[in-house]
């Protein structure tokens, strides 16, 4: 993200920087969580039965604490295959990124729903992990919250751009 | 199947003009399905937000970001610039010496990072410079590097093959066995496709400087420890020692440990390469998210069948049915990535793959197949008008045209399709070291 002094894009790049060191705690923690695992199993002769639900539950908040990144930084995977005759008009292509940055809000407060929808049926089921038989709804609540946080920040970055910025994973023929 | 049709159409039409493609798979998805379910969105939010949690969530599917970072740990820490050195050590001073040690430290990248993008990256900023200092052709050293990095979702550790392992509920040690042949035989194919180049163009690739005996051997020393971290996980993988999972994250930790001991990695790498890991694997996921939510409205619209029936109808030969699935891979690759390919494709061809009478015993189809698919993946990935691996090298070297790259990679894209062939029409040759050590 370029720098940006202002207040808001001061926040939004703490709150970026945050997610991203969650993320790396998150993947950091599955890469132990698995050595630790082995070596209780062959050295102490004594596996660890939580593994397999705290990787599961690792994976979401590696996941979904980097999607809100991936979006603010507009490096989801694109293929800008029809993208080459709007950059003839800038009009019209500010439109057309401007639509793309409605449609990406759109979409991650779509998942984020989706994801409070699952929430709120595991809560009504009690539905709990395979082995240590945690409740699963406090993560899935706390992954729709990061997507809705990402949502929001998109919408003030989108806001502030304008148009102005495309996409960063783009591959531009 | 017209509804389906008409999705299509649309998520090319939202790919197109710049709509990220998770997101793009996402919303056809989910309008595809709520329009041919009788609850509607009711019911097409509930798929969709099952398939996004039950994903995110798989412990199976942590395999796929432990080998990312492994992939990461080793780009971050320089590993390549040795490799590609003791490669040109051994090679540089025969004809095209410089290409062929290029293919040579892809194989190694592909050994240890799982992707294809990633090693055409990596590869391109080591090995470009010293083409260009020997005044190869610029055409064919980017086409060296963009086809030398499709070895890296061959040959195991890959993602592409963690991916349809874990879709096909097929036996990822197993495919990571069966990766391997195929894996060196694509690199012998592409040593063989660039002696062919130097013999018609020699001035395209001239030799390089020639090293002694002694220089060569201890060149070595800088490689052993990535060779002894791809058999520790590969022997643990295979010898059951651990799952897939496990040997993702040993992977890592060695990969990291080397970063130390080599003195190339500090806190400020390491972060950076955790959370580099962390946006990639958000990056494939969200296009799996999406994949796995259209794949409920190809199936709601009963397309697999459909697709059996015509088949059926076609009254080809098994293997011209093969055939007619490869080209769709190859025609799908040039505007869909990889995972997103593996995805998609997983659920409707690996059913057609089953009712096939195809000379392989039932129980090593899937693996056979598995191998078939990343094959025609990689050939996509250098395949116009979107090949992705031709486009990240485009992007690193501006100066050099589209086309120029294309006609730089025309030798190995013969090459791909011989290979492809080979693997076809020769199943025993895939699953030998399969059966060998099962």
């Amino acid at each position: 993200m370029e720098a940006d002094q202002s207040a808001v894009g001061r926040a939004l790049s703490r709150i970026t920087r945050l997610l991203s060191h969650v993320a790396a705690v998150g993947i950091f923690m599955l890469m132990a969580l698995v050595f630790v695992s082995v070596f209780f199993r062959y050295v102490l002769n004594s596996p660890i039965l939580a593994t397999e639900d705290m990787m599961a539950t690792l994976l979401g908040i590696t996941i979904f604490t980097a999607v809100p990144q991936v979006t603010l930084g507009r490096s989801h995977i694109t293929v800008e295959l029809f993208v080459a005759p709007f950059r003839k008009f800038p009009v019209l292509d500010r439109l057309r990124k401007i639509l793309i940055d409605l449609g990406v809000i759109a979409m991650t407060l779509y998942m984020s729903y989706l994801m409070l929808l699952q929430a709120s049926r595991q809560f009504d089921r009690e539905t709990e992990s395979l082995v240590m038989e945690w409740p699963l709804w406090p993560a899935t609540a706390a992954f729709a919250t990061l997507l809705l946080i990402g949502g929001i920040l998109f919408a003030v970055r989108a806001l502030r751009d304008r148009g102005n910025q495309g996409s960063g994973g783009g591959i531009d023929i | 199947m017209i509804e389906l049709a008409i999705g299509i159409v649309v998520l090319l039409l939202l790919a197109g003009i710049g709509f990220p493609l998770g997101f793009s798979l996402l919303a056809v998805g989910s309008v595809g399905f709520a329009l041919n379910h009788p609850r509607g969105f009711d019911a097409a939010m509930t798929v969709a937000g099952q398939q996004i949690l039950e994903l995110s969530t798989s412990y199976q599917f942590a395999v796929l970001p432990l080998f990312m970072l492994m992939g990461v740990f080793v780009t971050k820490s320089g590993i390549a610039d040795n490799m590609y050195d003791v490669a040109s050590k051994w090679l540089g001073q025969l004809r095209g010496g410089l290409a062929l040690s290029t293919v040579a430290a892809c194989g190694g990248m592909a050994a240890i990072s799982g992707s294809s993008m990633a090693t055409a990256a990596t590869m391109t900023k080591v090995a470009v410079p010293a083409m260009r200092r020997y005044r190869y052709d610029d055409a064919f050293s980017a086409g060296t590097v963009a086809a030398g990095g499709t070895i890296g979702i061959l040959i195991p550790p890959s993602g592409a093959l963690i991916i349809y392992g874990l879709l096909s509920e097929t036996d990822i040690a197993r495919l990571f066995m069966a990766g391997l042949i195929p894996g060196i035989i694509s690199i012998l194919f592409y040593i063989v496709a660039i002696q062919v180049v130097c013999l018609i163009k020699p001035v395209w690739a001239p030799r390089g400087d020639r090293t002694s005996w002694r220089e060569k051997l201890i060149s070595l020393k800088d490689i052993w420890s990535i060779v002894a971290l791809f058999a520790l996980i590969m022997g643990g993988i295979f010898f059951g020692v651990f799952t897939a999972s496990e040997g993702g994250g040993i992977g890592a930790g060695g990969a990291l440990l080397i970063a130390i001991m080599r003195r190339r990695m500090n806190v400020k790498i390491f972060f950076e390469s955790l959370a580099e890991a962390a946006k990639l694997t958000a990056t494939v996921f969200s296009v799996g998210f999406g994949a796995l939510t259209l794949n409920q409205f190809v199936n709601i619209v009963g397309a697999p069948q459909e697709i059996l029936q015509f088949i059926g109808e076609l009254g080809l030969s098994p293997w011209g049915v093969v055939g007619v699935i490869l080209v769709c891979f190859v025609i799908l690759g040039t505007v869909i990535d990889g995972p997103a390919m593996i995805f998609l494709t997983v659920p409707i061809f690996v059913p057609v793959i089953d009712g096939l009478a195809l000379p392989i015993e039932p129980d090593l189809k899937h693996i056979w197949w598995g191998i078939i698919m990343v094959v025609a993946v990689e050939v996509s990935f250098i395949t116009p008008p979107i090949g992705m691996n031709v486009f990240v090298i485009k992007s690193m070297l501006p100066d050099v045209s589209l086309g120029q790259i294309y006609r730089g990679i025309t030798a190995f894209f013969i090459a791909d399709l011989l290979r492809l062939a080979l693997f076809v029409s020769s199943p025993g040759l895939v699953l030998w070291l399969v059966k060998k050590l099962s």
